[in-house]
Order: structure tokens, then C-alpha cells, then sequence
């Protein structure tokens, strides 16, 4: 659904219940009204002129048919109309009422079974003659407006034939009420009457019978047409409103229309171009919001693209590299089997080699499982408390085989109890065991190797592993970025004869990711003395 | 003492639970030759219906046919306390930890010399003699730790009391290097000059106490000193 479209639907759905609420309450208002007007009139002519009701003849005392007058306005009416003035009046009023109206009985409430189009006034169920006399003048606002006026007793019983039945629901409810004083009924029925006018019947207050109940009724009004005006006026608020409304969205829909564009543009292209920020408004910043969030993923693309790369080309140097060493074995294996086959005594020194080919390539591997995990970032360690004494037994064993060949001796002390500190105990060993294959591949024979693992007296809580050797070592200017030979392509092999570069580059990276240090310095042998510490697990520290 | 002497009098009966061919032959040969008795079986769920505790100790591999090494370990741990070193060749720390979480003593990770594993498996048989041993004997020398007494053959000999704490931290740790630092904080007397210098002298006068024996404690280049058997030094 379209912004246009649900704006249309609010404003619909907002007005329609409105506009019908209002003309509810225009409608009940004029009811009110009509109701309290007519009230106050009948009352005021019953007050004027309900003595003429009990004085006169009697039919007319029971009622009379007001149109009789209207019908003659001038002449007397057609049954014993008698002299006064007082029908004067009503002539002179009845005259104004349009002739169409005048015809049949007035609408409303249900005629009285003797009644009838053609009985009209001259019938007179009581035979009194009613009509001999002219009904009291009716003194009524309204130029347009019609009125009758119908007397009945405490039965609800009408002298006028003309004069509508009462119904039974209305009677009960007005003779209870009636005890309680004047009170009035408003007829609005589904019939005619109800579109046209209203009817009020009312006890008369203070009145004597015969004439207990009044009925007066009006015919025409103002509510049709003020009805409809009021609807036309509403429907053409909505109109304009719905208008304004959309007025006021076209330039926002189409701000938001060009903003998915640039969104979808800026995304082809990788996000290296901006989505335009125009204005100062909450469009503006969601234009802020897709350029935050396309720089934040550009940057991450970005590393992750660096990361692919370094891992594709660290892939490709460790295969050079491991193909190197196999190749090497092959070769060493290939001489011993020839020699074998000859009778001759094995070369020593290439079984050597071709073991210390092979330890290197296993060494290779764990490596690059290594890199693998520390490129893919803090998520991918594991950390958990590490039993230190058990990693450097590991780590120097690992070792030891192959410095025993190569006529070095690799020893390793740990304290007891042991220390405990928290980390992912297969990186930590790594950095451990590349710092000692460091010493014990860069010694000469006959040399040593010693790994110390304890908690230094003066910095308490932390531990530190020494790795130290009587190697050649390596020069102070070389000291500073021993471990910063990475793989860097071709030139920087993981395998390059000067130094160990990957495999303390990855102790190095271990120890920062754990918030450890790696540092390197001359051994008091005259070797080097590469130093892991780190905090102890708190809470388990080693007596 | 008694159950220290029935292992080393017989062959101590090693399970070794490995899929591989090779490797599987290899460790076995490594372990005979090392006067152990290897069992070696190819098939996890065979190895369920093994009962551990006909076993010194436990060679498990993770990877297996049949069953996971880890639920095995599981198993067995239910009742049974031998020792268990795992063989991993994933070097997941996860693998690791939940082994050693789930009562593995030890692991090592493919690919491994055969010393290493021999060394591995040595060290955990020799284990809870030492902890249980309160008379320790290397070579000649007896040493009563709870008695403060020293024997060299049938001849006692008297120690200061720095002298004896020193022989007796490094009786309690046989065959491994104590680094010098830490036997200069647990040995010397804190109030004194306690440097490694003077645990030096202290290593020196012992030496000529112990007379013959004196070579039994070795000085571990870079570490400090180890108590060895003289046959071994």
C-alpha cells in the first residue's frame, strides 16, 4: 500500500464515523429543540385557549381539526361554524399553509378506525355535531409550518374523528409519567409524519377533563434540508481536506521515492558512493542513517575482503612451504630405501633432516589452523581457564624429540601447585611451542634450550614463561621487529633462513589477544630470552 | 608403596583405542618397546564393551568408527578412574577442553614423535605413586619426608634444615626440574638473604653430604636442579 493510499484510507476512515457523529448531534439537537419549541407553544395555547376547550359545544370541547380553517380561510367551515373573531385569526393564518398540504388527514400517528379520506372533518363518531363550532384559534410560529392540535381525555379517547389513536406503549408511559406533572412525547416514527414533522403529545397541567392529553402536531420543518446541507458541507471538508493532505505528502513521497533510488545506487555500488542528505528533517536522517550504515558495511567488506586476501596468500606461501619439506622427505626416504637396497649403513644426517622436515610441516599446519582462527577475530577463541604447567610439559615434549636428534638439550621446570590463567588452550599452546621450536631450530648442536614457567615474586597474580637459549641470538636492530615478519608474499616466506617470522608473530598475536606480553631480550647464555606473561586465572593462584 | 610396587613389578596393561592402520601399529610397537602391555582396539563400540579398569591406563582416540572418543571417555568415566590421555588430530580447543572436562588427563595432537607419547604415558603411570609415597627412594637414597630423615644406603645422614627441604622438594617431583626461583621462595628462609645464589652454596653442601649419591641431584641447565636416579644421569 502506497503512502498516498493509506493517507486517503486514514483520512476516509477517520471522517466517515465524524461526519455521521456530527449529524447525529445536529439531528438530536434540533429534535431537542423542535421538541422543547413545541412543548413550550402547546402549553402556551393550551394556557390561552383551554378554557374555550371546556366552555365550548362539545365537540369542540374534545378537539378540532385546525386544517378546517386552514382549508377556508375565506369562508366558514363546512359544519356549524360560529361566529367570533377568534376564527378571523385563524383564517387569516391558515392561508399561508400551501393548498396541497391541506388535503386529508394530517400524518403522524395512526388514524382512529373511524376515519378515513373521505370522512374528514364532518364525521363525528359521537354524533355532537362536532365542527358547528370553530375550534379554538391556533396561535402557532412558523409561516411555512402546519399545525393541528388534538384534545383527548384520561382514556386517550378523542371527540375528533380525525384525531390519530394513541398508542398503547405511548398511553402507559404518559399515564405514569403524567402523575408526575406536564410532560411530552415526541413522535419521529418511520412513517411519513417522521420525515416531515413531529408530533408532541403532552398531559395537560392543571386542565380539567374532559381534556387531559394534547396532541400537537407539526408538519414540515427545517431538518431535511439543514440535514443534507450539513452532509454536502462535510463531504466537501473531506474533500479539501483529503486535498491539503495530499497534497502536503507529494513532496515527501517523492523525497522518499528518490532516496530508495540513491539507497539502491549506492548499493551497486558497494556502497562507495553517498546516499545525498537534503533538508533537516527526519527523511534527512534516515539519508544520515543509510550512510552510517553503508560506510559501517564498506568497512566490513573491506576487512573482510583484507582478511580473504592475507588467508589466499598465506594458503598459497604454507603450500609452497609444506611442498618444499615433502619434497625434501620424499627425497631423504627415497636415499635411505636406495641405500638400504645396497647394503650400505643409512645417512644419519639425512634421516635427521627428513624427521626434522616432517616436525616442521606438522608445526606448518598447527600454524596456519592458527592464523586461521586469530584472522577470523575474538569470536573465534575459546577461552577457558588453562593449566599452565601441563601446556609448557606439552609444548617442551613436543620439542624434545627433535632437539635430542640435533644434539640439543630442551629442559623445562614448573612450579607446584600449578598456575592456572584463562585462554584458548590450543592458541596459547601454539605461542608456547613456536617460541620453543624458535630456540631449538636456531641453536647449534650441543646447545641448550631451557623453558621456566613461574610466578614472579615481584609482580604478583601474573605468571611468565621463559624460553631461553645459548643460540647465536640476534642482533639489538633486529631485536625491535623479530616478530614482525608476516607473510608478506615472496619475499617474507614463512621459511626464510634468517628467522622464524611466522611462527613468533603468531606467539605474538596470541599474547595480545589475551592481553599478554611477548617480549624478547639477550639470555644471560649469550642467546635469546623470549618472555610470555600474562594474569593468572584470579582467584587460582599458585602457592 | 605397595600398589607403586605391584605396577612396576608387572607389565602395565595399557588400552589403546585407534582406527588407524599405522598409527595404531606404531604405538603399539612404541609402547612394547617401552615394556608395556598394549591392547589395541580398531572399533569404538568395541571398546565399549571393554571394562577399564582391567587397564593401567587409557590411549583414546577422538575420531573413531563406531562410536565418538568423547562418548567412550564418558562411559568409562561413569566408574572408573584410570587414567586417560586423549589423541586428537583437530587441535580444537573444544574437542580439548570438553575431554578434559569430561575427566581426560592428558591429550597430545597429531602429529606427535613417539617419545613425546611415551613420555605422556609414563608420566601419568607414575603419578599417584607420588602422591600416595611418603618414603621416597631414588638410587641409594632413601628419603623419609613425614620422618625429616635422609638415608644413603644404610647410613643416615644429617642435614641442616634447609638442606632437607630442598632434597625433599625435589624427592616429591622426581625425574622433573625444579626451576631454581621457585626453590629459592618455598626453601630458603624468607627472613635471610634467600637468593639463588645461596641456594646455590646449599645445593653445593648437600652434594658433598650425600657423598656418592651427591650426583643425584643434577643441575638443569636454565632450570634448576632435578633429583634423577644415578643411572640416569
Amino acid at each position: 500500500m502506497t503512502l498516498r493510499v493509506r493517507l486517503t484510507l486514514t483520512i476516509l476512515v477517520t471522517a466517515i464515523p465524524l461526519v455521521g457523529g456530527l449529524m447525529w448531534l445536529r439531528r438530536d439537537v434540533e429534535r431537542r429543540t423542535v421538541e422543547e419549541t413545541m412543548r413550550a407553544s402547546a402549553l402556551a395555547f393550551v394556557d390561552h385557549n383551554g378554557w374555550r376547550l371546556a366552555d365550548e359545544d362539545e365537540a369542540v370541547r374534545w378537539g378540532g381539526d385546525v386544517r378546517r380553517w386552514y382549508r377556508r380561510p375565506n369562508g366558514p367551515g363546512p359544519e356549524g361554524r360560529g361566529p367570533g373573531g377568534r376564527r378571523g385569526e385563524g383564517r387569516g393564518r391558515s392561508g399561508r399553509v400551501p393548498p396541497k398540504k391541506r388535503a386529508g388527514a394530517p400524518p403522524g400517528l395512526p388514524r382512529s378506525p373511524e376515519s378515513g379520506p373521505g370522512a374528514e372533518v364532518r364525521r363525528n363518531p359521537k354524533g355532537r355535531g362536532g365542527g358547528r363550532r370553530p375550534p379554538p384559534p391556533v396561535e402557532l410560529a412558523g409561516e411555512a409550518v402546519r399545525h393541528w392540535i388534538f384534545a383527548y381525555d384520561e382514556t386517550f379517547t378523542s371527540a375528533n374523528p380525525l384525531a390519530p389513536v394513541v398508542p398503547e406503549a405511548l398511553r402507559k408511559a404518559l399515564s405514569e409519567e403524567g402523575l408526575a406533572g406536564g410532560t411530552c412525547r415526541v413522535k419521529a416514527g418511520p412513517d411519513e409524519a417522521a420525515r416531515d414533522g413531529y408530533e408532541i403529545l403532552l398531559r395537560v397541567p392543571g386542565q380539567e377533563p374532559p381534556c387531559a392529553f394534547v396532541l400537537f402536531r407539526k408538519s414540515g420543518g427545517q431538518l431535511p434540508s439543514a440535514s443534507s446541507e450539513l452532509l454536502w458541507a462535510s463531504i466537501i471538508l473531506c474533500g479539501v481536506l483529503l486535498l491539503a493532505v495530499l497534497v502536503a505528502a507529494g513532496p515527501i513521497v517523492g523525497r522518499i521515492r528518490r532516496l530508495a533510488a540513491d539507497v539502491r545506487s549506492a548499493a551497486a555500488d558497494r556502497y562507495v558512493s553517498r546516499v545525498p542528505v537534503g533538508g533537516n528533517d527526519e527523511i534527512a536522517d534516515l539519508a544520515s542513517a543509510f550512510n552510517d550504515a553503508g560506510a559501517e558495511l564498506r568497512l566490513n567488506l573491506e576487512t573482510i575482503e583484507q582478511r580473504e586476501q592475507a588467508l589466499r596468500r598465506f594458503v598459497r606461501n604454507t603450500t609452497h612451504d609444506v611442498m618444499i619439506p615433502l619434497t625434501v622427505l620424499q627425497g631423504d626416504i627415497n636415499d635411505l630405501r636406495k641405500r638400504v637396497e645396497k647394503g650400505e649403513p643409512p645417512d644419519r644426517e639425512r634421516i635427521v633432516q627428513a624427521l626434522e622436515e616432517a616436525h616442521y610441516m606438522g608445526s606448518l599446519l598447527h600454524n596456519l589452523s592458527a592464523v586461521a582462527k586469530l584472522e577470523g577475530g575474538e569470536h573465534q577463541l575459546q577461552m577457558h581457564p588453562v593449566d599452565l604447567n601441563a601446556l609448557v610439559q606439552r609444548a617442551s615434549e613436543r620439542h624434545r624429540p627433535m632437539a635430542h636428534m640435533r644434539g640439543i638439550e630442551l629442559e623445562y621446570g614448573v612450579p607446584d601447585p600449578v598456575l592456572l590463567t584463562r585462554g584458548d588452550l590450543t592458541l596459547i599452546e601454539q605461542a608456547v611451542s613456536n617460541v620453543i621450536q624458535n630456540a631449538v631450530r636456531y641453536n647449534n648442536e650441543g646447545g641448550h634450550v631451557a623453558v621456566i614457567l613461574e610466578a614472579p615474586r615481584n609482580k604478583p597474580g601474573t605468571f611468565s614463561v621463559q624460553v631461553i637459549d645459548d643460540g647465536p641470538g640476534i642482533a639489538p636492530e633486529e631485536m625491535a621487529n623479530i616478530a614482525d615478519r608476516r607473510f608478506r608474499g615472496e619475499s617474507a616466506r614463512t621459511r626464510n633462513p634468517e628467522g622464524s617470522g611466522l611462527g613468533l608473530n603468531i606467539a605474538r598475536d596470541v599474547a595480545e589477544r589475551h592481553g599478554m606480553t611477548l617480549t624478547f631480550g639477550d639470555s644471560e647464555y649469550g642467546g635469546l630470552q623470549v618472555e610470555l606473561a600474562g594474569p593468572l586465572l584470579a582467584g587460582a593462584e599458585g602457592a | 608403596m605397595a600398589g607403586a610396587a605391584t605396577v612396576t613389578a608387572i607389565r602395565p596393561k595399557i588400552l589403546l583405542v585407534e582406527d588407524d592402520e599405522n598409527l595404531g601399529r606404531q604405538i603399539v610397537d612404541v609402547l612394547e618397546g617401552a615394556d608395556l602391555e598394549p591392547t589395541w582396539i580398531k572399533n569404538g563400540s568395541n571398546a565399549l564393551a571393554e571394562s577399564p579398569d582391567d587397564y593401567h591406563l587409557l590411549i583414546l582416540d577422538l575420531m573413531l568408527p563406531g562410536a565418538y572418543g568423547l562418548d567412550i571417555l564418558k562411559t568409562f568415566r561413569v566408574d572408573s578412574d584410570v587414567p586417560v590421555l586423549i589423541l586428537s588430530a583437530r587441535n580444537e580447543t573444544e574437542d580439548k577442553v570438553r575431554a578434559l572436562k569430561l575427566g581426560a588427563d592428558d591429550y597430545v595432537t597429531k602429529p606427535f614423535w613417539p617419545d613425546e607419547l611415551l613420555a605422556r604415558v609414563q608420566a601419568r603411570m607414575r603419578r599417584p605413586v607420588l602422591q600416595r609415597s611418603d618414603m621416597i627412594t631414588v638410587g641409594e637414597l632413601a628419603i623419609d619426608i613425614s620422618g625429616r630423615r635422609v638415608l644413603v644406603g644404610e647410613d643416615p645422614v644429617e642435614l641442616t634444615r634447609v638442606e632437607f627441604d630442598l632434597l625433599a622438594a625435589l624427592a616429591k617431583r622426581p625425574g622433573a626440574a625444579v626451576p631454581r626461583a621457585w626453590l629459592a621462595e618455598h626453601v630458603l628462609d624468607p627472613d635471610r638473604e634467600g637468593t639463588e645464589r645461596t641456594l646455590d652454596v646449599h645445593v653445593s653442601r648437600l652434594r658433598k653430604k650425600l657423598g656418592g649419591s651427591g650426583k643425584c641431584v643434577a643441575t638443569v641447565w636454565g632450570v634448576g636442579y632435578r633429583l634423577e636416579s644415578q643411572s640416569s644421569s
